[in-house]
């Protein structure tokens, strides 16, 4: 039961630390940072059915416009076995493939990069995917998906993202200048490690975006596995 | 009497019409935009272009305008570029008042 906790709390830090600056909660995103922009982001998840509660801090900077370099490390704030800081994430984006119009934007882009272990037991993992976002009106979609190449005695590992964001208020922008907004967040996504069973959880989740700064909380739910419900609470700043 | 008048009109040749001094304004399309963090990171980037006075974004008419300090010339090329480099696509741009024939 232990083993599978710590499993499971690891599979969480690893998975957290890839997400930065998506518009999704927890998914990854296609949608830019410009040449220069920085983004923080500090996500805490707490699960309550394991008493566990981790604080990711992730960076995301504008390499170009094409492509973004996204930085993660998870600390586990709650007591329990192991180390507390997880291992380190870096992730490559590159914007491969996009179409702007006036009703909004599709990009497709491609993901490489690998997690660094911060502690000499644990091995390197590899890690490659694809991000795709599509925007029209007040609607986004975002679906993500990667795999985790472990080496030496890494596991495998594998995630998927698919998000709905709808834009509540306002109904239209100011015509000039930076208005604030509330998204809602929907989301399905799906967690594996060699050895185990896909975890498909659902999320629930309300975005408060502003000119510099985001505030956002979710919801998720197991939909299958240990039935597990998390609660997130995350912010980022655009600098 | 007529020296007002040649005073007047050595006034009006030496003082250049206020007019002259109206700063040129460029509104440009953007798009791609989907949110305030789009447009705050095109602000900041047009905001950082020499000779730019103020540059603000429309996410809902997806369009820049961006007010030129008095006597400076918009570089459409740069505006473009900068609009590129904050991830977007700039579109059909118009410039107030029109550029001069070199």
């Amino acid at each position: 039961m232990i083993q599978e906790k710590a499993l499971l709390a690891g599979l969480a830090m690893v998975v957290l630390a890839a997400d930065v600056s998506a518009m999704g909660i927890r998914s990854f995103v296609a949608l830019p940072l410009e040449e220069g922009g920085t983004v923080l982001r500090l996500f805490g998840q707490r699960n309550r059915d394991q008493n566990l509660n981790v604080l990711t801090s992730n960076l995301a900077y504008g390499v170009s416009a094409r492509q973004t370099l996204f930085l993660g490390l998870p600390y586990r704030l709650s007591s329990g076995e192991g180390d507390r800081l997880g291992d380190l994430s870096a992730l490559y984006r590159y914007t491969a493939w996009q179409v702007d119009n006036l009703e909004g934007t599709s990009r497709l882009g491609l993901l490489g990069g690998t997690i660094l272990p911060t502690d000499s037991d644990r091995d390197v993992r590899l890690q490659v995917g694809a991000v795709a976002t599509f925007f029209r009106r007040r609607h986004e979609w975002d679906l993500d998906a990667l795999w985790v190449e472990g080496l030496g005695k890494a596991r495998d590992r594998a995630r998927y993202d698919i998000a709905w964001q709808y834009r509540l208020t306002p109904a239209e922008h100011p015509v000039w200048g930076i208005g604030d907004e509330w998204d809602l967040d929907l989301e399905l996504g799906g967690r594996w490690e060699r050895g185990s069973d896909m975890v498909h959880q659902a999320t629930l989740g309300l975005q408060s975006i502003h000119k510099r700064w985001v505030l956002e909380g979710a919801v998720v739910q197991d939909v299958n596995g240990p039935r597990d419900t998390q609660y997130i609470l995350s912010t980022r700043f655009h600098f | 009497m007529t020296r007002l008048v040649a005073l007047l009109i050595g006034l009006l040749t030496v003082i250049p019409p206020t007019w002259a001094d109206e700063p040129q304004i460029v509104e440009i399309e953007v798009t791609g935009m989907t949110c305030p963090f789009c447009v705050y990171g095109t602000e900041k980037k047009l905001n950082r272009l020499p000779g730019v006075e103020q540059a603000q974004v429309s996410l809902k008419n997806k369009k820049a305008r961006i007010v030129m300090k008095p006597g400076e010339s918009a570089d459409l090329a740069a505006i473009r570029r900068a609009i590129v480099d904050s991830g977007f696509s700039p579109g059909k741009a118009a410039v107030q008042p029109p550029k001069a024939e070199k």
